[in-house]
């Protein structure tokens, strides 16, 4: 099987550095751009999270995660990082008119992969409340206490639910790796289980 | 992770990882945290990572399209991959001719600004007065301490090495001053030109620059004072051995007299092979990756 972009990366070749950034450039700018951040801020993100890949390429396991999601990884944990360092929240990010509404034209599908499907369908699993407190938490990115003042749910309780589910999902994940099913089918099957429902 | 679930025994552990994902971990956690990595919980780098790699497969399977990088963001990468693959390729060599790793740590902060943005690079703006010499100041890192990520070092290792080997001629910061620079017959000097930028009309002066020891000074007279709130100065490196698309960004700086000389050190971030032209422009405050050039202050051109 011939090297992955992020060993080639490692192996120091250069073409595999544009290759990188043909490749994944509008996967990080996209998650950049979710978190709120105003364009400069994105722009910013996007460099430091690309320094940070080429840099940990040689950390890559392909039997571990994906390209995309290892780089995805990294990007949350920069991004993290960003919002703390700016002492801001995404939901109150400024308005610029650089970062206005995308054309639909310029937008590519993405296929999303199967174990990033496996993880939604593991999701969907969840207690209702703990599906409601995780969606808030990763999908719009709200803190702990703003999650707390939108569902009216103690902050302890939201606390609680982030943590239970992620580990929850964890081990989902987990066996389904462990399975050899780390695929939608597989994540359905978990889905059931967890449901308390007796998998076909 | 696939297969490589790591044993937690401590779900304490399990649940400070959670709050890291989500970015939500306090001071106090965040040291608890460390301090059981720290102490051996036996979970490995991959089970380190296991939350977060939940939270980012959420990540993916919330983007439904995705959106293409703009241009000046695909510019700026492409100026910094070529940069990374550069600075990699310098440490290699360095590091065969020995003596680097002895001599990074104690600049690491320089080694993280060689690789920042500039417009992260505030702190390194020099700004100077009459007849003063603008010493590097404190730099700010880029990314927080032990973040997992000592950004790519190796990139400024050339550079580290440099500032890091004392050489004779050098003042109480270890540079060299502008009077030996000045004397060494290797030396270049190239006078200034007022660019197209009004701010640099009436320049006058040098740049004094010798390549074997990687350092110069820039003397300006007439140019004139910037508001950094508004704008600053920056200068770029044309290297005939590079790509005239990317000139190596040699530091941002403010002035604020016109009434005698303003010297400013010259801080470029990749080692300079051979120096074809310095251009200062006028920039957003902290500087720009990519400069558009429609503000050019003043042009030094070898052989102009």
């Amino acid at each position: 099987m011939p090297d992955s972009i992020l060993q080639q990366v490692a192996q120091g070749d250069p073409a595999s550095v544009q290759a990188c950034i043909d490749r994944y450039s509008g996967l990080v700018w996209s998650l950049a751009r979710k978190r709120g951040f105003n364009p400069t801020e994105c722009e910013d993100a996007v460099q430091e999270i690309f320094l940070d890949v080429w840099k940990s390429a040689g950390r890559f396991d392909p039997t571990v995660a994906s390209e995309a999601t290892f780089i995805a990884m990294i990007a949350r944990r920069r991004l993290i990082d960003r919002r703390r360092r700016l002492s801001r929240r995404p939901e109150s990010a400024e308005f610029d008119d650089r970062m206005g509404p995308v054309e639909n034209e310029s937008l590519q599908e993405i296929e999303v992969s199967e174990e990033a499907a496996a993880a939604a369908a593991a999701l969907e699993t969840l207690r209702p409340e703990q599906q409601r407190v995780l969606r808030l938490s990763i999908y719009q990115g709200l803190s702990h206490e703003r999650i707390a003042e939108s569902t009216g749910l103690p902050l302890g309780t939201v606390k609680t639910h982030v943590r239970r589910g992620l580990i929850r999902l964890r081990e989902i994940l987990g066996q389904q790796g462990e399975d050899g099913a780390g695929t939608r089918s597989g994540g359905a099957a978990a889905a059931r289980d967890e449901r308390g429902e007796v998998a076909p | 992770m696939r297969s490589h679930r790591a044993d937690f025994a401590d779900e304490r552990l399990l649940e400070l990882l959670a709050d890291e994902a989500v970015g939500e971990l306090s001071g106090a956690d965040c040291a608890e945290l460390a301090g059981r990595l720290g102490g051996g919980d036996g979970v490995g780098e991959h089970g380190r990572d296991e939350m977060v790699y939940v939270t980012a497969l959420l990540d993916l399977s919330d983007l439904r399209a995705v959106e293409p990088a703009p241009d000046r963001v695909l510019e700026g990468l492409k100026a910094a991959g070529a940069a990374w693959v550069a600075g990699r390729a310098n440490a290699g060599a360095l590091g065969q001719a020995g003596g680097v790793s002895a001599r990074t740590g104690s600049r690491n902060g320089e080694a993280r600004l060689a690789l920042s943005h500039p417009g992260r690079a505030r702190s390194n703006a020099a700004s100077v007065g009459a007849g003063e010499r603008a010493a590097p100041v404190a730099r700010r890192p880029w990314v927080r301490p032990g973040a997992g990520w000592a950004v790519a070092a190796v990139l400024a290792l050339a550079w580290v090495v440099w500032f890091a080997v004392p050489r004779a001629g050098t003042n109480e910061s270890g540079r060299v001053t502008l009077a030996e620079l000045a004397s060494d017959p290797k030396t270049l000097v190239v006078t200034w030109q007022a660019g197209t930028d009004s701010l640099g009309r009436t320049v006058t002066g040098r740049v004094v620059w010798n390549t074997e020891r990687q350092t110069g000074y820039m003397v300006f007279s007439g140019l004139t004072p910037n508001d950094p709130s508004s704008e600053q100065y920056q200068l770029w490196v044309f290297d005939a051995e590079r790509d005239e698309r990317f000139p190596v960004h040699g530091g941002v700086f403010d002035v604020r007299t016109t009434e005698s000389e303003v010297i400013v050190p010259i801080e470029p971030r990749l080692a300079i092979g051979d120096v074809a032209a310095f251009v200062v422009t006028v920039e957003r405050p902290g500087g720009v990756w990519v400069s558009d050039r429609s503000r050019i202050a003043a042009i030094a051109a070898r052989g102009g």
